[in-house]
């Protein structure tokens, strides 16, 4: 993999994980599967994410403390894993949504000031 | 560092890969399942629901690798950042390193050596087949306790079927060999034919005795040499089968048996089977009313173990503390490093002393041993020729001064007391370099303190006296704590003490004046260094 190829896809991630716990915080605990059918429904399928995609982030997040996942059973009595966002992840998101706001801001001016 | 990375990977999955694995499959499992479930309400047939939510899920291979990573390199990448740390840490300051290194070294080694000890002589069970299943025949007369039998005792014992699967006798004792025109004081065991078989042993060369050299009386007059003796004295001669060895052999008494009862079964039959066995003795070796005992042996004997149990004890309640004092210590000045540097050149000279003490210590000893040897050997050879030219007739088995056999008397009960010494210097020194580490941190930390002290007027004595307090506090409640428990725990080793209280006073008081000593002298150095403070500088630190 190329140097550019690899930096392109750290971007990617800090973006996914920012976006669940975005989702996570407004939706309550949910199920993989409930994040990836909520995120299509916001993004109008413009957002591509597949429970593939999904899951390693999930993984990522709780392992860093800011969410933590419980297995309770759904309506259709199948076992889930149902994420929520902790205290470290309400303030984890507080901060990478600054950031993210702060780098698009940045972007969003290149990208006027170059045209 | 990638390929640290990979080696740790590796052995961590060696420990996680199960429990890694196990989560992965259950959350891809009910993920998939989540996708069936509405696959299916949308109208897809079951058989076909379950294929087409593996494909839609996307990537099922590539999501499980991923999330394994994750998973596995939680506690691996804490673990390197951790060791990074220390290490960078560790190679900035090489004085604390020592110490530190040094403190653990010498508590776990001091550990790890008598712990293998008490293994092997309180812990360890005899290497045999079965060692459970080994006793030790003892016979009571009144008061008194013997686990010596004459042979004809023995002869009788072994009789008893029924009791024990066999009973073998050992004696042991030092006796002068000849061979060759020289002659030497050797250790020596008299064993009964089933001695070996009984213990499994093999031959390294020939034959071992066996079953058939007791069927007569003397009638097999034969010896099995040590591996080390054959190499020492015979310059390991592979033709030394047949050769004839003068040993000074007289008589043999009993011990060391294997019952097919339990325990107190076989003690209880042996009992009962005292009287006949007294009664079938020749008249003089008969004392009528002994009675027959067995004790459990599957760690050896009873008499080895009661003479060093207590000793050992000892030793590894001593060696625990050093630890516990090397860790409390090391604690203390990881406090103390992190805000003081000018420790480093203060914990160099703390651990110059300890380690002057601890080097100079088994260096003289050991010279004194050496010495001791050559003159054991130079005492010897003399009385050997003048006994020679005065008494042909008579054999010298061992010769010695009166010295000599004091020293080697004492020679177990002086190891402990140098050891349980040393140990107790090594404690002492450590704790006084824990003392130095606390007041140094309490110094740096009150740098600004002592500076708006000085500036208002107080003078450099003040300063001394305010560190110098806080230290007497605190050795002088480690002491008020320290004295009432070791007066407590003295009381184990009373059995050890001879014509020394486990109070004593001089012992008691001595100690203590050494410890608020070392513990003044430790504090002083921080205290002094204090009381020089730039009140200028103090006030601008931070």
């Amino acid at each position: 993999m190329s140097k550019r190829g690899k930096d392109r896809t750290q971007v990617l991630q800090g973006t996914l994980d920012l976006i669940v716990l975005r989702a996570l915080a407004t939706m309550g605990p949910q199920h993989a599967y409930g994040i990836a059918t909520r995120l299509r429904q916001v993004s109008e399928d413009l957002l591509d994410l597949n429970q593939g995609t999904l899951y390693p982030a999930l993984v990522r997040l709780e392992r860093q403390g800011w969410i933590k996942g419980t297995w309770r059973r759904t309506e259709n009595n199948r076992e889930a894993k149902y994420y929520a966002v902790t205290a470290a992840g309400q303030k984890a998101l507080a901060q990478e949504t600054v950031r993210w706001r702060r780098l698009a801001g940045i972007i969003e001016k290149l990208l006027w000031e170059d045209s | 560092m990638h390929h640290w990375r990979q080696f740790l990977a590796k052995v961590s999955t060696l420990f996680r890969r199960g429990r890694v694995e196990d989560e992965i499959a259950r959350d891809v499992d009910s993920q998939l399942g989540l996708l069936e479930d509405d696959l299916q309400r949308r109208g897809v047939p079951a058989d076909e629901a379950r294929l087409s939510a593996r494909r839609a899920y996307g990537g099922l291979e590539q999501a499980k690798e991923l999330a394994r990573d994750e998973l596995t390199f939680v506690w691996l990448e804490q673990l390197l950042q951790d060791a990074r740390h220390a290490f960078r840490g560790l190679s900035r300051s090489p004085a604390f390193a020592a110490v530190a290194l040094l403190s653990l070294a010498l508590g776990i080694g001091a550990n790890t050596a008598i712990f293998t000890l008490v293994n092997g002589i309180l812990l360890k069970k005899l290497p045999v087949p079965d060692p459970e299943r080994i006793v030790q025949i003892q016979a009571r007369l009144r008061e008194f306790e013997s686990s010596g039998f004459n042979y004809p005792a023995f002869r009788e014992l072994r009789r008893q079927t029924g009791i024990f699967a066999d009973v073998i006798g050992f004696w042991t004792r030092s006796a002068v060999a000849e061979a060759d025109g020289d002659s030497y004081t050797v250790g020596f065991e008299l064993v009964t034919g089933f001695f070996f078989s009984f213990f499994g042993a093999r031959p390294a060369l020939g034959r071992l005795i066996d079953e058939e050299d007791d069927r007569a009386e003397g009638a097999h007059p034969v010896c099995v040499l040590s591996y080390r003796i054959w190499q020492a004295r015979f310059g390991a001669e592979p033709r030394i089968l047949g050769r004839t060895i003068r040993v000074d052999g007289v008589p043999l008494q009993v011990a060391g048996l294997r019952p097919g009862l339990s325990l107190p079964e076989a003690g209880a039959r042996l009992a009962a089977a005292s009287r006949a066995i007294e009664e079938a003795l020749p008249g003089e070796r008969a004392n009528a009313g002994t009675v027959y005992q067995v004790r459990d042996a599957s760690k050896g004997f009873d008499s080895w173990r009661s003479h060093l149990q207590d000793p050992l004890l000892v030793l590894i309640g001593a060696v625990i503390l050093v630890l516990l004092v090397a860790c409390a210590n090391l604690a203390n000045i990881l406090l103390a490093r992190t805000s003081s540097r000018r420790l480093e050149f203060a914990i160099k000279l703390s651990l110059g002393i300890s380690r002057w003490r601890l080097l100079r210590q088994p260096v003289r000893s050991g010279a004194l041993e050496a010495r001791y040897r050559g003159r054991a050997a130079q005492v010897e050879r003399e009385v050997r020729q003048i006994v020679k030219s005065a008494a042909p007739a008579y054999q010298v088995s061992q010769a010695t001064t009166m010295e000599l056999l004091r020293d080697g008397l004492i020679a177990q009960d002086r190891l402990l007391m140098f050891l349980s010494g040393l140990f107790g210097v090594l404690g002492v020194a450590l704790a006084l370099a824990g003392i130095y580490g606390l007041i140094s941190y309490s110094v740096a930390q009150r740098t600004r303190e002592i500076g708006i002290r000085v500036s208002v007027g107080a003078r450099q004595v003040d300063v001394l006296w305010l560190f110098l307090r806080e230290s007497s506090m605190l050795t002088a409640t480690g002491v008020l704590l320290g004295i009432p428990l070791a007066l407590q725990l003295a009381r184990f080793v009373r059995s050890m003490l001879f014509e020394v209280s486990t109070a004593d006073p001089a012992a008691v008081s001595l100690t203590l004046a050494l410890i608020l000593l070392g513990s003044a002298i430790a504090s002083v150095v921080p205290a002094c260094r204090a009381a020089r403070i730039d009140p200028v500088q103090a006030l601008r630190y931070e």
